[in-house]
């Protein structure tokens, strides 16, 4: 029985880095399935590659003709997810080697963990083109002097930090919907918010003491860094305000940074 | 008259016989009070002592503190429960046939027990614990004392370059079956075990300034605690720096072992023989000589840790080492060296004296008529 969905969005096809992500997940294991999402054309090429890495058994392609932001195909891939569990690939990222083992260990000894976050390593791409790494990401949890019970992130944690990295994680897919997805209106901010939401929720979210992800940062093409070059400082600021005042809500209202300088234009009148 | 000392010393002789046959002599043992401060040579004689207890022997314990804490605290109600007596205020008696074990450090009292007419036998952990309190020029066998129970061969051929004429016998320390490996995932949490609180600062300071990247692993100094919160502590750490040198044991290591802790050690000067073995330094574990080589073990253990790449035969070079000090090695070992070593061979030889009395008896009987 497959327990773990390894959902890879898709919004632009680089075939040397997919396949370089494609390699970190487990070949031709019952235990997984990969589920691509993004314009469909994109996901069966994915797919062509991933058979022909023999990669995993069951491969799941998720249209997404529309919204093809990274939140909205997150969610899409969701709702279509069957298993218990589900983690997220970005194609230009890597599981390390023993990603999967040492997740099946931590679900088998605490099943009631809703999430568990990986330490991540980040990337950087040197002078030369070579990828060095730069600094560990989600370490912060296991920092007693951070935090309060070693690896627990909770409300107090999340008000004083906010750079956790959530791709990687492995998410339950029930917990996960029923606390309403990520919301698209909070852009970069939309896995702060989302952890908020949980940690408000009481469901437990967990750093575990192992290298589970390697994360390239500013690469040029990259989701986050073309999401980021949209967004203006003040827009950042704005939105980690509204990722503290939306986690009390499970629906996503829809708060623009538009409207609130309309509002504030219309107070200053 | 001649005749009825000896029949006096056959009756008294024949009553201890009986005694030892029966069971029914004293095994006691002297402790100190380290007033409710955990120690691993305490629990090595509280160990034996409630052993001896099972096996059915009338034990107690000795103290001459008059505020004694005892060991309830640290050790346990098991342990505390034993009859404990206070030697200045209580009538503490003793028979030829009884045993007082004595701790090494406590060479007042092998004196001051010398005219006592049970068998006294002294208690060896640590060779330098031995040297403190005794006079220069005076040895155990001016104090009436030759027989020694110690921890380790290497110790037993240490005390046999100065006092040759000691029979020792080896009982192993016992890591308690509450230090196990309960299986489940680590915490990525370095223990200190130092008997030095600065260590603290010559451990884990320069390692943050020499692997800043690592500035969030977590660091316990541990001390004090109960033998239960000590062995829950263990348990849920990757890791453990233990830092003895003087030490002529180390179970504080083999504890953290059984734990499932990977050790972090300097070796010892007395090279324990868990640790070296033919000159070997054994693979259960990372050990350094030089404090100054800990600080990229511990980064080595935290990168191979974070990496899930510890390899398993460490783990199981750990459980070899900590199986030969489980809790059925020492009961073998109390049994050869207690049981058999000393008490069956007190037995025979009051037998034998019983024996040659009768028969000089008998011959002046015979010479008489």
């Amino acid at each position: 029985m497959k327990n773990i969905t390894i959902i890879i969005p898709i919004h632009k096809y680089e075939e040397e880095l997919l396949e370089r992500a494609l390699k970190s997940v487990p070949a031709e294991n019952e235990e997984y399935e990969i589920m691509f999402v993004g314009p469909l054309d994109l996901c069966y090429k994915a797919e062509k590659l991933a058979h022909k890495l023999k990669i995993a058994t069951g491969i799941v392609n998720v249209e997404n003709k529309g919204e093809t932001d990274f939140v909205s195909q997150i969610n899409k891939a969701v709702y279509a997810c069957t298993d218990q569990y589900f983690t997220i690939l970005e194609y230009d990222d890597k599981f390390t080697d023993n990603y999967f083992n040492v997740m099946q260990r931590y679900i088998a000894e605490h099943p009631e963990y809703s999430i568990i976050l990986p330490i991540n390593e980040y990337y950087e791409k040197g002078e030369n083109g070579e990828l060095k790494m730069v600094s560990f990401g989600n370490e912060i949890a296991l920092d007693m002097s951070f935090v309060d019970e070693m690896g627990v992130i909770n409300s107090d944690e999340l008000d004083k930090y906010m750079d956790f990295n959530c791709t990687g994680g492995l998410f339950k897919t029930e917990d996960f919907i029923s606390l309403g997805c990520l919301k698209k209106s909070l852009k970069i901010a939309a896995w702060y918010e989302f952890l908020l939401r949980a940690a408000y929720k009481e469901k437990l979210i967990h750093v575990i003491p192992k290298i589970g992800y390697q994360h390239t940062i500013g690469r040029d093409g990259s989701y986050m860094v073309e999401t980021q070059k949209t967004i203006t400082p003040e827009e950042g600021k704005f939105l980690v305000k509204l990722a503290k005042q939306e986690y009390f809500f499970k629906e996503d209202r829809n708060k623009t940074f538009e409207e609130e300088k309309n509002k504030k234009v219309e107070e200053v009148k | 008259m001649e005749n009825k000392n000896i029949d006096n010393k056959i009756k008294n002789l024949t009553k201890e016989l009986k005694k030892l046959n029966d069971k029914k002599f004293k095994v006691m043992f002297f402790v100190y009070d380290t007033k409710g401060v955990p120690s691993g040579s305490l629990t090595y004689i509280y160990q034996t002592a409630y052993k001896l207890k099972e096996l059915g022997y009338t034990v107690e314990m000795l103290y001459a503190e008059k505020e004694f804490v005892g060991v309830e605290n640290w050790l346990g109600e098991k342990y505390a429960k034993l009859p404990h007596f206070n030697v200045s205020k209580d009538m503490v008696n003793s028979s030829p046939s009884d045993f007082l074990f004595i701790p090494e450090v406590l060479a007042d009292i092998m004196g001051k027990t010398k005219t006592l007419p049970c068998k006294r036998v002294v208690i060896l952990q640590n060779y330098d614990f031995m040297t403190e309190l005794i006079p220069a020029g005076v040895t155990w066998g001016h104090m009436n004392i030759h027989d020694c129970i110690t921890t380790s061969q290497n110790l037993a051929n240490r005390l046999s370059e100065v006092f040759p004429d000691v029979v020792t016998k080896v009982v192993r320390p016992c890591v308690d079956d509450i230090f196990h490996n309960d299986g489940k995932e680590k915490q990525l949490i370095f223990n200190i075990i130092s008997k030095d609180q600065n260590d603290i600062n010559s451990i884990v300071k320069p390692f943050k300034w020499k692997y800043p990247m690592y500035g969030f692993v977590s660091f316990r100094y541990i001390n004090g605690e109960s033998k239960e919160t000590f062995a829950n502590v263990l348990r849920e750490s990757v890791a453990t720096i233990w830092n003895d040198p003087f030490t002529d044991f180390g179970i504080s290591a083999l504890e953290a072992m059984a734990c499932g802790n990977i050790i972090i050690g300097k070796i010892p000067e007395s090279e324990p023989e868990w640790l070296i073995k033919d000159g070997v330094i054994q693979d259960n574990g990372a050990w350094f000589y030089n404090t100054k080589d800990v600080h990229s073990l511990m980064a080595s253990v935290v990168q191979t840790f974070m990496q899930d790449g510890i390899p398993h035969d460490i783990y199981d070079a750990m459980d070899k080492t900590v199986a030969e000090y489980r809790t059925d090695k020492q009961s073998a070992d109390i049994e050869e060296a207690y049981v058999k070593g000393l008490f069956e061979t007190r037995k025979t030889e009051f037998e034998y004296m019983l024996k040659a009395l009768e028969t000089y008896k008998n011959n002046g009987e015979t010479k008489e008529k």
